[in-house]
């Protein structure tokens, strides 16, 4: 009888500590990536950094938190930043997929692995986002690969063929910009944070707690 | 601002996606312009055109004029027919794209952004969004206002400190990193010890019953509802007809 009790407090207990996980990381997701675009803005630099903080979430909790930061800051986004970043919230759960997919067999634990986890992130990027660039966009989405594009098409090729061209051609620079600026920050984190996290999500592969 | 009775949220969040529906099968310049003109007029009723006007400039502008050099005088022609080079057919499509975005993004801002919180709680409930979601929905609009200050400071500390001499982009590029390790850090830290205390006082719970309460509230008009769903369908109708 005391043993039962044992467990199902044992077990309560790590339901509301993931409970706690989730509502303290999922939100900080959210604002980090809304936050690093608006910071970009400020500093006015020629990057589109918009899934860090999915990357993180997607670590230090786990896919189902990473999905839910992704989409929810796409989805909120739309409401406080660009009406049209909604459209693109599948994008972001396939990089939370593909994040922790990565991050359960350790490529967060080294630079070269976190850099090829980069590069074939940019290449899921590009093929899952490049239907909506193409059905709602018309294939240009305004930022300067748009050029590559134009050459692609003006070279003959169909639009999405262009589209996922530009996107393959682009997208892993960006995202593995992104990727090693996860991994210096989960670096980055203070002892004490870390151990917070050594219970959920990855991060106990990738990095020493 | 709005002052006539709102719809129901279910109402609002359906006639939004019939909307949504409309725009994207719409062909038709002449129909999407109409509508882009109709709900300028509500958003400027909303007291809402001047966030519609940054999204414009931001974001539609560039697009607009991306997909005019290159559906117009690149391609000279639209995806489905290449047969013969046309610049006016590319206009023409590049044209009806533009105004698709602008459509998209503003019925969006007409139908969601002029919610103040406790309705938006009361329609993510209504959408059956509950429990840890809707916390971490209500909780992220709160703090946006607070964190988008913060990262204006942080800017605006690194600037004062004298860490950013110059305006080369090798400077800024150099800031990003150390700004979103401070942004990051003391937001992970602020996130667990919020989390905490939420837990501890039942916050979801409370935003769960709230959410309920809300739905039985009285201050929704039916008739709104009914008016917005007629409109959206009349909308799709029209869209799927290809008039004019």
């Amino acid at each position: 009888m005391n043993s039962n009790n044992t467990r199902e407090s044992e077990s309560g207990n790590a339901t509301s500590r993931k409970r706690i996980l989730f509502l303290a990381v999922v939100p900080v997701g959210i604002l980090v990536n809304l936050g690093i675009g608006t910071l970009v803005h400020f500093l006015k630099l020629p990057l589109f950094v918009d899934a860090v903080g999915t990357i993180l979430v997607t670590i230090l909790v786990g896919i189902p938190a990473g999905i839910a930061a992704g989409v929810l800051s796409f989805l909120l986004g739309g409401l406080l930043v660009n009406p049209v970043m909604p459209y693109f919230s599948g994008t972001q759960a396939a990089i939370a997929i593909f994040v922790g997919i990565m991050a359960r067999q350790g490529f967060f634990k080294s630079i070269p692995r976190t850099i090829l986890t980069g590069i074939l992130l940019g290449l899921v990027a590009a093929v899952v986002s490049a239907p909506v660039i193409v059905t709602l966009f018309g294939g240009i989405t305004g930022s300067g690969s748009g050029v590559i594009t134009a050459f692609l098409l003006a070279s003959g090729k169909s639009v999405l063929k262009s589209v996922i061209l530009t996107g393959v051609s682009c997208e892993p620079v960006d995202k593995t910009v992104q990727c090693l600026f996860a991994f210096w920050l989960l670096r980055s984190l203070p002892r004490n944070l870390k151990a917070r996290f050594a219970a959920g999500g990855y991060i106990r592969r990738n990095v020493d707690t | 601002m709005w002052t006539s009775p709102p719809p129901p949220p279910i109402f609002r969040g359906l006639a939004t996606l019939l909307a949504f529906f409309g725009i994207v099968i719409a062909h038709s310049v002449i129909l999407l312009g109409a509508a882009l003109l109709g709900v300028l007029v509500t958003l400027s009723v909303q007291g809402r055109l001047r966030a519609f006007a940054r999204f414009a400039g931001a974001v539609i502008l560039p697009v607009g004029l991306g997909l005019m050099i290159i559906w117009g005088l690149v391609r000279q022609g639209t995806p489905d027919d290449m047969a013969e080079p046309s610049i006016r057919a590319g206009v023409l499509y590049a044209t009806i794209v533009t105004l698709r975005l602008a459509l998209l993004g503003a019925v969006f801002q007409a139908a969601f952004l002029a919610l103040p919180t406790p309705k938006l709680v009361n329609l993510l409930h209504s959408f059956r969004i509950r429990g840890r979601g809707l916390a971490v929905i209500v909780s992220t609009l709160n703090l946006w206002p607070d964190f988008r200050r913060h990262v204006e400071n942080i800017v605006a500390a690194r600037c004062a400190r004298g860490l950013m001499p110059d305006r080369r982009l090798i400077t800024r590029l150099r800031q990003l990193p150390l700004a979103v390790r401070t942004l990051f850090i003391s937001a992970l830290g602020q996130g667990l010890e919020r989390a905490d205390s939420w837990e501890a006082s039942g916050l979801i719970e409370r935003l769960n019953t709230l959410g309920a309460r809300a739905n039985g509230a009285s201050d929704c008009s039916p008739i709104a509802g009914a008016a917005w769903l007629a409109m959206a369908a009349l909308w799709v109708i029209a869209a799927t007809s290809g008039w004019p």
